[in-house]
Parts: structure tokens; C-alpha cells; sequence
């Protein structure tokens, strides 16, 4: 079993504090660069989609696995970033659109998160879920800016005298900004930032009481959650090329949802395992198919119920997610042959909760 | 100077006083119990002064200041920390993390610094692990560090809790019942912490507390309170032996019962 | 004038659907904390039990929607035991995620079952078609059903919660579970019973909407807008859910007389917010504030 000896408190703050920690890190970042030549096409395109939905996920893991406030709307951010970006490149390049695309998410955000200032728990769900109709109804309706439910085409990516025409080349771009999403998000974490974040989660009368200004580290957090998931949105644009209302409903606010609980609450790699997930699923289903009753088969419900099936059964067998399982797999190792079944089980509270 | 005080301050629940134009004040350097029976009112007075509940009538300054205009979360960086009666901790977090909390008023990193954690927020957290490790060193939780808070026993978590007060270098310490659940060891080791904490670290106590034993121990002086109004209020013993105190704890010899 | 009369009838009945929807949620969040995003879901599946045996088993109206909500209660009751028991204790996030989860199941599975399929159905009723003529304003049996049925229920519930064993144990439990359990009220019973209760509610709703958008699969998101009514009623409030339904049908109807295209479908979120921003609690609810 390994056994941590620290010397100074720099080592808390270190991103990849042990030796192994850099060396396992160093090889998926070697990989990960070199996917565009060992991964087929087709499976490009979905990793892609993968880092797409990561992103999305980081933005919404902040503000509901750290910060607790629940947002069943994600995807009005989402369809925010993707409609800015698409009608501002008529006009302007990229690298203005990209974050023009940010930080209208992020104002939206604010707009979307006062009302929820006051309110905690099932209210802010509704409420939020409420506000991303609200915004879906807006963006159908303005048809001189968004074209309806007509749609609008986006023309591809130019970054000076790069055209990114290619699912290799957009892929960097999305690596990168994965990348530098997921160092935010641990940054965050890591300051005074996060964990009053945290903190308004666990217990906001404690919060309080240490000095957290509510109403300002909640807007901050709908702010960045709504940017990031919006860059997300906007990047989604440039891969799919069409975006019309029908794309951004209720449905992928629950696709989000199930990206960071699948994944595992409370970490920010759970989202990327998350979105593997869920670009995967479908695939799965679809081999599948070939096997199943031919009534089955041809359903189309089929896979919306593989997805609720599989997200009640996280839920009630394995709630830490993918990345729970991670941790499982990494104990039992580190403990070999020590490990037992529950080594991991956490307290269960009965008392009425605090945690609304 | 007095450093915290009331002055005529009420506060209903529907149609009950919970405090009903209470004045008293708290002397710096001193530690200032109040007693009274339950529903006396007691917490409420402590979220009056948090800023939990807004005040009715009356007054409250803190060294000069009317707190009356300050937002709950601005009584902390104001020097008020406070302890609660069922533990406000933050469960799914470590020691650790809920101690750096409450250094949370002295943060001066900007959003920005932080998000891309530039030099200025690591001098912070790492200023604010300093300090956090001095009241782990005070309070002897090494051994908690890296535990969920959710996880540990409660009597660790009160300790813990009163740790995420101490850090944020408070001037004014509330203290809501620091004995309640302990066992007699404990509330004896409770009686040597508020004693340091006056002494080595300057910090004016006010403590709710319902054990006479701890009360009588370290106190300066003692508001005894029944419905929302004073009872009495002096030295522990002058307020032990007031007749109307004693008749509000319904006629006992000695009001309450503590160990010895 | 007859237009904004014809709107109001429409609007209390298409209000009294939501107030019962409204009403299924509030039950079972009062009784179990829970909050049940799968109610329209509920709604549509007790519409659906109603279609198979009335119009597919050819049983009589009168016959066919009570043994329904018998059924709807069942399922309810199973609903509550397979997949919110195992889950009493854990977040709320959890509780919310899991009946999201089973509201898309449902509406999947429900599309998948021979009969039910993709298709709208039309639930034949005995007064479909019927009207009457009030002073200019036209009043179809349909919606005069839907106002009566409502009221009956309603009443029905008030006695059964006020005078009956089982339905004070209910009032316990709603309050404070753990001291209910301490006294012998089988806690976990009752979380089935109100499951059972809330889906029967929810079936009955889900019958006198198919008149007006028919039976199909995505008849749920219709149950979306209860939770607007369920909060503008306040949380814990029975009669507050009725009348913030009544409140939405009317708002909604109001808003497609008066207001631009467009805004009636998101009439009853504006009015949500514009709330909640006013008064976080809803109109009778009681503040969610914590106890220090």
C-alpha cells in the first residue's frame, strides 16, 4: 500500500504532485496527441463529439457537483454558444466569435442565475429548467437573428490562413480547449474560489459565516459554468455545420446531466469519462441491435431506455460514477490483497437534509 | 469601549418573542456566558448578531459599527465567528478543506488569479495553510486532517468546527452550546480551549451553554435570559444564586447540573 | 367579451389538468421529500391504462377510468418500491436525476408497447361533442367534467387526509418521517400508499386531458408545466398546487388571446420566475430557509 510522505504544502497545490502521477499523465498526453493517426476516421469524429460533451460537462459539473446548485437548463447555454458563434462569423472571425460565444453564455448565465439567487434546491431546479425554455422559446422565435426553426449552416473554422476542414484538424482545437478547461476547473478548485463553492454546497448558513458572499460566488459560478458550457456549444456548431432549436432541448440538458453523474459527481475526470459514455452508448446500442428481436430492434424508444436504464442503475448500484469504479479499481490494486468489498462506502444520512 | 452591544433588540416567530428588548453588552477580553432554560432565546440572540434573522427593534454595534446594515456574510469579515448547535460543517469535505474555508474573509486573490492561479492566489492559499496548520497544531486534529468531515465522530466535528472559527482570526468568538454532546473528559478539555482562547489568542468569547460546571469555570460574567428577556446579569455566582433565576429553571436548588 | 369569457373556461379547465398534476407532486413530495419529475410521465401511462381498457378492451367508460387509476395506483405503489426505496437517505440530486431517468424510460417504454406505439390516440368519452350555450359563450360537457371532476376529487381528498386513520398516519409522515416511524406509522407503507394515490390522481388527470391533446406518448411534457404550479402554489401546499394550476391554465390561455405568438407556450415560466424572484416560498408556501 502506498503511503504519501509530504514535505511542504506546495505538494497539495501540485496538479501532478507524484512522479507517477506525471509519468501515466505524460503517456495519455502523448496519446491523446497522436489520435488522429491511430484512431479511423469515423472514431475521430466521435472523439471529437467526446471532447465536446467533456467541456459542456466541466461547465456544468461547477456549478452543480461544486457547487450544488442543480441546473436541469444546461442545454439553453449550450444552444446559446452555438447560435452566437454561428451568427457572428457571418461577420467576424473565429477567434473574435469563439469567445464572443463565451461570454454571451456567461451573461446569459447571470441573467439565468439571479432569479435562482434566492431560491435553493428543487426551486432552483425548476427554476432553471423553467429559464431554459424560456431561452429555447426566445431563440425559435427570433427569426431575424436565428432563422427559426429554418436553422443556419456554419461555414468551417479559419484561423488566420488555416481552414480546420477536417475532423483531425478540429480535433486539436477541441483537445486544446479541453485541456485548458479541465486546468480552469483545477485551478478553481484549488483556490479560496472553489472550495466556497464547495461550501455553498455542502452548507450555506456555514458558508455564510465564514465570510462567503452568496449572491457573488453563485453568479461567478453560473457565469463560468454557462461560458464553458457555451464554448462547448459553439465548437458543436462547427462540427455538426447545421444548428436548428430541435437540437438543444430538454433531452441534451439530461444527456449533460447524465455526463457528470455517469461519470461521477464531484470530478472533473469523471466528466470525460462521462462523455465517452455517451458517445458510446449509441454505438453500442447499435451493434446490439443485430442481436435483439427484430420488434425491439426497430423501436425508437430503444435507445432513450437504454440510457434511462443504465443511468438508474448508476444510480442506485454504482452512484460514484465511472470514476468511482476508477478509484475501486486503483484501491484495489494499491491494496492487493487487502481489499474489501465496501472498503469505500461513505456514512448515509438520515436526518431531514440539509444539503436543499 | 464595549466591543459588542445590544441594545433593546427583539425578534418574534409569528406571534412568540424569541427575544423580547434585550440590551447588554460584551466587554473585549472577557468571556461572556448566557444561560436560561430552553426556548429561552438564547440561539436567536446569536443569529441576530449573524445577521440570520433581521432585527425587530433595537440596536447592535460591534466596536462601533451597527451591524444592523451588514449582510450575514459580512459579520464574518466584520471579526464575528461563530460556532452553530447542530454543526454546520461542509460533510463532504476534508478537515483540511473545511479549516482553509474559514480563512475565506482574509482572501484577497481576484476571480481572475484564481481561474488561471497565477502567483497571487498561490501566496494566498498557501498564507492561509499557515495559519490553518497553527489552529490544527492548537487544537491537536493532525491526525483528521485528510477525513471527511461527514465521517467522523461529534465530538471531533464540534472541535472541528470550533478550528473553522479560530482560524479566521476572529476578534469576537460565539460559542452556541460547546458541550453539549461531549462527554465530561471532553467538556473539560472545553474548559482549557476557551481559557487559551482568551488568554494566548485575544479573543472576546460569548458562549450559550446549558453545563454550570464549564459556565461557572471560565466565565467573566453571566446573562441569564427566560423568554426572550434578562433575567440577571453578573458574576456567575450572583447569577446562580438570583431567585428569579432560580424559579425559572423551575425551583431547583442549583439551576442545571454538571459534573461534580 | 365572449372571447375572454371562452378563454377563461378553457383556462380553468386545462387549469384544473395542471392542478392535478400539480396535486400528484405535491403529495408525494410532502409525503417522501421527493421531488417527482416523471409526474407528467405518471399522467400519461394512467392515460394510457385508460385507452387500453376502454378503447382497446371495450369496457365502459364508467368502468374502464376507475379500474385505471386502480391500476395507475398499482404502478405507482411498485414504482415507489423498486426504485425510490433503495434511495431514501441519499441527495436530492440523486432523487431528481432518478425520476428524470424514469420519466424518459416511461416515455420510451411506453412507445414500445404493442397498441401504444408513436401514434395519438383518441380516448372516446360519453360526452365528447356535447356543448351547451351560456349567453354567448359555448361550454362543451368536456370541460364541465373536467371543472366537476376536479372538485370532486379534491373534496374527496380533503376528507380522506382529515378524517381517516390512514390519511392522518399520511399527514405524519409528511411532516416529520422519522417521528412518524417512531410511532408506528409504517413509513415505508405509506410512501407506497401515496405513490398509489398520486398516480391514480395523475391518471384521472391524464383522462380529462386526452380530449384536448389526445393520447400519445409525449403527453408528459404537458406535466411539466405543474411544476410552475406546484411552486407558485408553495411547496408543501395541497390547496396552494390546485390553485396554482388554475392560476397557469389561465395565464396560458390569457396569453395566447392577448400576447404575441410564441408567448403562450412559455407563459407559465415566465410567471414562475416572475414569482419565485418575488417571493422564493410561492404564495402559501413556507419558507425552505434553514433553522440556524
Amino acid at each position: 500500500m502506498k503511503f504519501v510522505r509530504k514535505t511542504s504544502y506546495d505538494y497539495d497545490l501540485r496538479l501532478f504532485p507524484e512522479p507517477e502521477d506525471r509519468f501515466w499523465y505524460g503517456l495519455l498526453a502523448v496519446a491523446l496527441l497522436l489520435a488522429p493517426v491511430l484512431l479511423p476516421p469515423y472514431f475521430l469524429g466521435q472523439a471529437v463529439l467526446v471532447g465536446i460533451y467533456a467541456i459542456a460537462g466541466f461547465g456544468l459539473m461547477l456549478l452543480a457537483g461544486y457547487t450544488g446548485q442543480i441546473s436541469l437548463g444546461h442545454a439553453a447555454f449550450f444552444a446559446v454558444g452555438a447560435y452566437t458563434t454561428a451568427v457572428l462569423e457571418k461577420t467576424m472571425p473565429f477567434v473574435l466569435a469563439f469567445p464572443a460565444a463565451g461570454l454571451m453564455a456567461a451573461a446569459v448565465g447571470i441573467l439565468v442565475g439571479l432569479p435562482a439567487l434566492r431560491l435553493s434546491g428543487i426551486y432552483l431546479a425548476i427554476g432553471t429548467l423553467a429559464s431554459s425554455f424560456i431561452v429555447s422559446e426566445v431563440i425559435a422565435r427570433w427569426e431575424s437573428v436565428t432563422r427559426g426553426a429554418s436553422g443556419i449552416t456554419v461555414a468551417r473554422i479559419r484561423l488566420g490562413d488555416i481552414v480546420l476542414d477536417s475532423d483531425a484538424k478540429l480535433y486539436y482545437l477541441v483537445l486544446a480547449v479541453a485541456v485548458a478547461a479541465f486546468w480552469l476547473g483545477r485551478n478553481i478548485l484549488r483556490s479560496p474560489l472553489g472550495i466556497a463553492m464547495m461550501a455553498i454546497r455542502d452548507s450555506q448558513t456555514g458558508a455564510q459565516s465564514v465570510g462567503v458572499p452568496l449572491v457573488r460566488v453563485k453568479l461567478i459560478a453560473f457565469a463560468l459554468s454557462a461560458a464553458l458550457t457555451g464554448l462547448a456549444g459553439a465548437l458543436y456548431a462547427h462540427k455538426i455545420q447545421f444548428i436548428d432549436p430541435d437540437q438543444f432541448t430538454l433531452l441534451l440538458s439530461v444527456e449533460l446531466l447524465v455526463v457528470i453523474f455517469i461519470g461521477g459527481i464531484g470530478s472533473l475526470h469523471g466528466c470525460v469519462f462521462g462523455a465517452i459514455f455517451i458517445i458510446i452508448l449509441p454505438q453500442v446500442i447499435a451493434i446490439a441491435k443485430d442481436h435483439l428481436p427484430r420488434y425491439l430492434a426497430e423501436q425508437t424508444g430503444l435507445q432513450s431506455a437504454v440510457y434511462a436504464t443504465c443511468l438508474i442503475g448508476f444510480i442506485l448500484f454504482e452512484p460514484e460514477g465511472l470514476h468511482g469504479i476508477w478509484l475501486k479499481i486503483k484501491r484495489y490494486f494499491s491494496m492487493f490483497p487487502h481489499y474489501q468489498r465496501d472498503s469505500q462506502k461513505q456514512q448515509r444520512s438520515h436526518a431531514r437534509g440539509e444539503s436543499w | 469601549m464595549s466591543l459588542l452591544s445590544a441594545d433593546a433588540i427583539s425578534l418574534s416567530f409569528g406571534g412568540i418573542r424569541a427575544v423580547d428588548r434585550l440590551s447588554f453588552d460584551v466587554q473585549p477580553g472577557e468571556v461572556f456566558s448566557i444561560i436560561g432554560p430552553n426556548g429561552a432565546g438564547k440561539t436567536s440572540i446569536f443569529n441576530l448578531i449573524s445577521r440570520l434573522y433581521p432585527l425587530e427593534t433595537g440596536r447592535l454595534s460591534f466596536g462601533g459599527r451597527d451591524l444592523g446594515r451588514l449582510e450575514p456574510h459580512e459579520v464574518a469579515s466584520a471579526g464575528i465567528a461563530r460556532t452553530f448547535q447542530n454543526i454546520r460543517l461542509f460533510d463532504q469535505a476534508s478537515v483540511l478543506t473545511n479549516l482553509m474555508l474559514g480563512r475565506y474573509r482574509h482572501n484577497r486573490a481576484s476571480v481572475l488569479a484564481q481561474c488561471l492561479f497565477l502567483p497571487a492566489a498561490r501566496r494566498q492559499v498557501l498564507a492561509d495553510r499557515e495559519k490553518v496548520e497553527q489552529t490544527i497544531d492548537f487544537l491537536k486534529i493532525e491526525r483528521y486532517r485528510d477525513k471527511r468531515a461527514g465521517d467522523l465522530s461529534y465530538g471531533v466535528r464540534k472541535i472541528v468546527e470550533l478550528g473553522r472559527a479560530l482560524v479566521s482570526e476572529p476578534s469576537l468568538l460565539l460559542l452556541d452550546e460547546p458541550s453539549s454532546g461531549l462527554s465530561p473528559e471532553e467538556t473539560l478539555g472545553m474548559v482549557f480551549w476557551v481559557e487559551d482562547i482568551r488568554d494566548k489568542l485575544g479573543i472576546t468569547v460569548m458562549m450559550i451553554e446549558h453545563d454550570m460546571s464549564l459556565v461557572s469555570s471560565v466565565s467573566s460574567r453571566v446573562l441569564a435570559v427566560n423568554q426572550g428577556s434578562r433575567l440577571a446579569l453578573g458574576t456567575a455566582a450572583e447569577v446562580q444564586s438570583d431567585p428569579a433565576v432560580i424559579a425559572a429553571y423551575l425551583g431547583q436548588a442549583t439551576p442545571g447540573r454538571g459534573p461534580g | 367579451m365572449v372571447g375572454f369569457l371562452q378563454s377563461l373556461v378553457s383556462g380553468v379547465s386545462i387549469g384544473c389538468v395542471y392542478a392535478l398534476v400539480a396535486l400528484g407532486f405535491v403529495l408525494i413530495y410532502k409525503a417522501t421529500e421527493v421531488v417527482n419529475f416523471a409526474q407528467g410521465e405518471l399522467m400519461m401511462v394512467g392515460a394510457f391504462f385508460a385507452f387500453t381498457l376502454v378503447d382497446m378492451g371495450h369496457l365502459p367508460f364508467v368502468i374502464g377510468v376507475p379500474l385505471a387509476m386502480a391500476c395507475a395506483a398499482l404502478f405507482g405503489a411498485l414504482l415507489n418500491q423498486s426504485l425510490l426505496r433503495p434511495l431514501i437517505g441519499r441527495s436530492p440530486f440523486t432523487t431528481v436525476l432518478a425520476t428524470v431517468a424514469l420519466a424518459t424510460l416511461l416515455r420510451s417504454l411506453a412507445s414500445m408497447v404493442p397498441g401504444w406505439g408513436t401514434q395519438t390516440h383518441s380516448l372516446a368519452n360519453p360526452v365528447a361533442g356535447q356543448k351547451t350555450q351560456l349567453g354567448g359563450v359555448i361550454l362543451s360537457h368536456e370541460h364541465l367534467i373536467v371543472i366537476a371532476a376536479t372538485l370532486l376529487l379534491c373534496a374527496a381528498l380533503y376528507l380522506f387526509f382529515r378524517f381517516t386513520r390512514v390519511g392522518v398516519a399520511l399527514q405524519a409522515v409528511s411532516q416529520n418521517q422519522l417521528a412518524a416511524g417512531y410511532c408506528g406509522v409504517p413509513v415505508k407503507r405509506m410512501h407506497s400508499l401515496i405513490w398509489a394515490i398520486s398516480a391514480a390522481v395523475s391518471a384521472l388527470a391524464g383522462v380529462l386531458l386526452a380530449p384536448m391533446t389526445f393520447v400519445h406518448t409525449g403527453m408528459g411534457y404537458v406535466g411539466l408545466k405543474a411544476f410552475p404550479a406546484a411552486v407558485i402554489g408553495g411547496f408543501g401546499s395541497i390547496p396552494g398546487a390546485i390553485l396554482g394550476g388554475l392560476f397557469i391554465g389561465l395565464i396560458e390561455e390569457l396569453s395566447g388571446l392577448y400576447a404575441p405568438e410564441g408567448v403562450k407556450h412559455v407563459a407559465a415560466y415566465v410567471a414562475l420566475l416572475a414569482l419565485l424572484v418575488a417571493r422564493p416560498q410561492g404564495l402559501f408556501g413556507v419558507s425552505l430557509r434553514e433553522r440556524a
